[in-house]
């Protein structure tokens, strides 16, 4: 057995008088991949948000090395070698590559403040450890907020590897990767294993964590349910363990009741990332959009809603246009779920009530004055309707886990009444449970003669709850599948 | 001993805690230290001086709360208060002029708006400009010379009369205050206001017309500057150049005494109310005290720097907890 890095003992959280972690044990060695397992509220999160001193435990220790330390902020767990890669980027979109890598750490001629910086050094640095280590092909000098996403982590996890971490903490890595992508990450992990780093590993594929983790922890409502090297795991024993029981459907069965036309698109173009798209959306159906990053799908969605601009070409929803604009999309009963919930969903500073009411307001109003009861018990309905971990409608939505906030965005368009809903990756960092959950109120919503489109990048998902798909590749409508029909192999080979 | 802590927590949980707790502090203390304090007289003072600061500081909450800030207040109540006395003075209907000085302060507030959605300025470079432009057309039209000889009786009666015991500036706030809390916790205008504040493309998403409100804030924001120009003129019974000089600051500061944050996404109307009364009560404590008057700059900074302070470190722990 190798030597043991890191030890998390009894860990306690409360939250008010909520108790989130109830006696954890964890224990990392040199050179071990631990994959970290729990739905949303088993208290992963929290786990590793001691790890980096965002939050104090309550109460139990942490050794590192068999020495007792006190992880009282982010900077002493920095200075301890943990690093931590957010499911939430945190890059700086105005710095480039180079400067993202070095931040904070960066070279200079002499020391102090106001030392002249080596930028040429440090781009040639930050270029060994990008297309030398990680074999990623990017201009360094390009400020991030004109790179894709998945770039964007690649620098990220590049910073991780600059500053020579000795626990390097991965929450979601692979949420928005694609499948290449995903090979160069696992292939980097093998290599900062051989140096010896310790690695923790969240993600919510599982078959992820089969593959890269050497030994796997399951959390459970606060407590570790289950524990042991990954080769004595199978995924019935991860899934039991999590969930507490065998999860049968994660694709809820649902009989779909095909009416009448409910969205139309003909020969839609924006002149820029798709043209010449067209389809059409009945009541009660579920259809699926994908295709490869970067192939105009999200923009198509985003189109329809109004926030992009149609150049040409016509939309219609129940045989009538509508005007080209986020407002006359809404009056259209058109609902729109952004991917990046935290960034363009939410309002973070607020409680539940109000990022669920925002959308409809109006209905919750008399002589103008908004009806905080009415509000609140809305809210309350919805909590129970959806089964929405939290304390109450009062509660901050920054603390609520992430498939709780995707049911309170759903609930937000579902109480605003929309007939069609755009939903843009609804199930991304969310965990299996929660997914379903997720599936299921989709399911609820297309019985109800809504219609549904979803940008997904998950092929399995889209074939698990879509009635059709249309797969795109390169701003054009390459195919369209009956779901029932198609496999991710089909997919793959139309979109790539 | 739970439940102890958990009442704690609730009263430390309360937006806006600090400035209270500093309020009590201030107001016992002076008690104590001057005896003419706790008059009735001596109180109304206080408070009459905080008129000006408070009503400023309403719209200011509305403006900081959107993500925004406002220069050019302190130059909108200069710029009313001229308009007022030179219409006046030049033999117009008072009333009229009451009322075109309030759609001047909506214009001024919608030029503002347009300049920060429309052409897309940074609020502080779009008010510090329309904040000197105002500023020195005042001095322009008034050569540097105050107007003198508002003395007519309905004029006033805004910034001298009583209604009762109770001076009819005072009332005229308290009726703004009323005005200002509704919009802000009650009303769709607010609720917007705030999520703009908080996530401008979230609030674009679901529907709300971002410029529009933007706009609207302004506007509201020149109108009640517009109403503290014409309670100024009226107490001074002149426009005086320099009428409503360095107003921004005094407004900025009670906003966030009271709780207010200046990254936007979360106000607090009554702390506002507070921190207006706050500065003036401790300036009037401080001439009780005969501390020169040239130290009455630093405390009150100090006191901003110590209430803001106080909320910091209560956000903090709570969010730590």
């Amino acid at each position: 057995m190798k030597e043991v890095v890191l030890e998390m003992k009894d860990i306690h959280k409360s939250f008010g008088s909520v108790k989130v972690l109830k006696g954890v044990d964890l224990t990392l060695r040199r050179g071990e991949v631990l994959g970290l397992i729990g739905e949303n509220g088993a208290g992963k999160s929290t786990m590793i948000k001691i790890l980096c001193g965002i939050y104090k435990a309550t109460s139990g220790e942490i050794r590192m090395h068999g020495k007792k330390v006190d992880i009282s902020d982010a900077q002493t767990a920095r200075k301890l070698g943990i690093s931590t890669i957010y499911q939430e980027l945190s890059v700086v979109p105005e710095l480039n590559a180079a400067q993202n890598i070095f931040l904070n750490r960066e070279q200079a001629r002499g020391k102090g403040l106001f030392a002249g910086l080596k930028e040429k050094e440090m781009e040639k640095a930050a270029e060994d450890i990008l297309s030398g280590q990680l074999k990623v092909q990017m201009d360094v000098r390009v400020p991030l907020k004109r790179v894709p996403l998945a770039q964007k982590q690649m620098v990220e996890i590049a910073r991780t590897v600059s500053v020579d971490a000795r626990i390097i903490i991965m929450d979601e890595p692979t949420a928005s990767l694609q499948a290449a992508e995903r090979e160069q990450l696992f292939r980097v992990i093998g290599e900062l294993k051989a140096k010896g780093c310790s690695m923790i590993f969240i993600s919510h594929h599982l078959e992820e964590l089969l593959e890269i983790c050497d030994t796997i922890s399951i959390l459970r409502d606060g407590q570790k349910v289950d524990e042991g090297p990954t080769a004595e795991f199978g995924m019935e024993r991860i899934i039991s363990g999590m969930v507490g029981k065998e999860l049968k459907n994660k694709y809820p069965k649902r009989k779909s009741q095909i009416g009448e036309v409910l969205l139309q698109a003909e020969k839609i173009s924006d002149g820029k990332v798709f043209e010449d798209i067209s389809f059409t959306l009945h009541q009660g159906e579920i259809l699926g959009i994908v295709g490869l990053e970067g192939c105009g799908k999200n923009e198509v969605i985003r189109t329809l809603f109004g926030e992009r601009k149609l150049k040409s070409g016509s939309i219609q929803v129940k045989g009538k246009p509508y005007p080209n604009t986020i407002c006359g999309a809404m009056e259209a009963d058109i609902g729109f779920l952004p991917a990046e919930r935290k960034v363009e969903g939410l309002f973070l500073k607020q409680d539940l009530a109000w990022n669920m009411s925002i959308a409809s307001l109006e209905k919750l109003c008399r002589y103008r004055t908004i009806r905080r009861t009415q509000e609140n018990q809305t809210a309350g309905d919805f909590i129970k309707r959806l089964n929405i971990k939290c304390s109450g409608s009062a509660q901050r939505i920054a603390s609520l886990s992430g498939g709780n906030q995707q049911k309170v965005m759903l609930s937000r368009w579902i109480l605003a009444d929309a007939q069609v809903l755009l939903l843009e990756e609804p199930t991304r960092g969310i965990d299996i449970h929660a997914k379903t959950e997720v599936y299921e109120t989709i399911g609820a919503c297309v019985a109800e003669k809504k219609g549904v489109i979803v940008v997904s990048s998950e092929e399995e998902e889209v074939i698990g709850i879509c009635d059709r798909i249309l797969v795109m590749k390169h701003g054009k409508a390459v195919a369209e599948l009956e779901a029932a029909k198609a496999t991710a192999e089909e997919i793959k080979q139309y979109a790539v | 001993m739970q439940s102890k802590n958990s009442v704690w927590k609730k009263v430390a949980n309360i937006d806006g805690i600090g400035i209270i707790f500093v309020y009590l502090a201030v107001f016992v203390s002076l008690s104590i230290a001057c005896p003419n304090f706790l008059k009735f007289s001596n109180i109304m003072v206080g408070i009459r001086q905080a008129v000006y600061t408070a009503i400023v500081g309403f719209a200011m909450t509305f403006v900081i709360s959107l993500g925004g800030i406002d220069l050019s207040v302190g130059s909108t109540v200069g710029i009313s208060g001229m308009v007022l006395a030179a219409m006046i003075l030049g033999g117009q209907n008072i009333y009229l002029a009451i009322l075109a000085v309030i759609f001047l302060g909506a214009f001024i507030g919608l030029i503002n708006g347009i300049l920060v959605t429309k052409l897309r300025m940074a609020y502080f470079i779009a008010t510090l400009g329309t904040m000197s432009i105002l500023r020195g057309m005042i001095y322009v039209y008034t050569k540097g010379i105050p107007l003198y000889g508002l003395k007519y009786p309905e004029i006033q009666f805004f910034g001298q009369g009583y209604i009762g015991p109770v001076p009819v500036p005072i009332i005229i706030t308290l009726l703004l205050l009323a005005l200002s809390c509704y919009l802000f916790y009650k009303t769709r205008f607010g609720r917007y206001t705030v999520s703009i504040g908080s996530n401008e493309d979230a609030a674009r998403l679901v529907g709300i017309h971002v410029d529009k409100i933007k706009i609207l804030v302004f506007v509201l924001s020149g109108v009640f500057c517009a109403i503290a120009g014409i309670i100024l003129a009226s107490r001074s019974e002149a426009a005086v150049p320099t009428a409503g000089n360095a107003y921004e600051m005094d407004a900025i500061a009670a906003t966030v005494i009271g709780g207010t944050s200046m990254s936007g996404g979360k106000g607090n109307m009554m702390g506002t109310a507070l921190g207006a009364i706050l500065m003036a009560t401790i300036k009037n404590g401080l001439s009780l005290l005969n501390v020169n008057t040239f130290w009455h700059q630093v405390v009150i900074g100090l006191f901003i720097l110590f209430a803001v302070a106080l909320d910091g470190f209560a956000t903090k722990r709570a969010e730590k907890e």
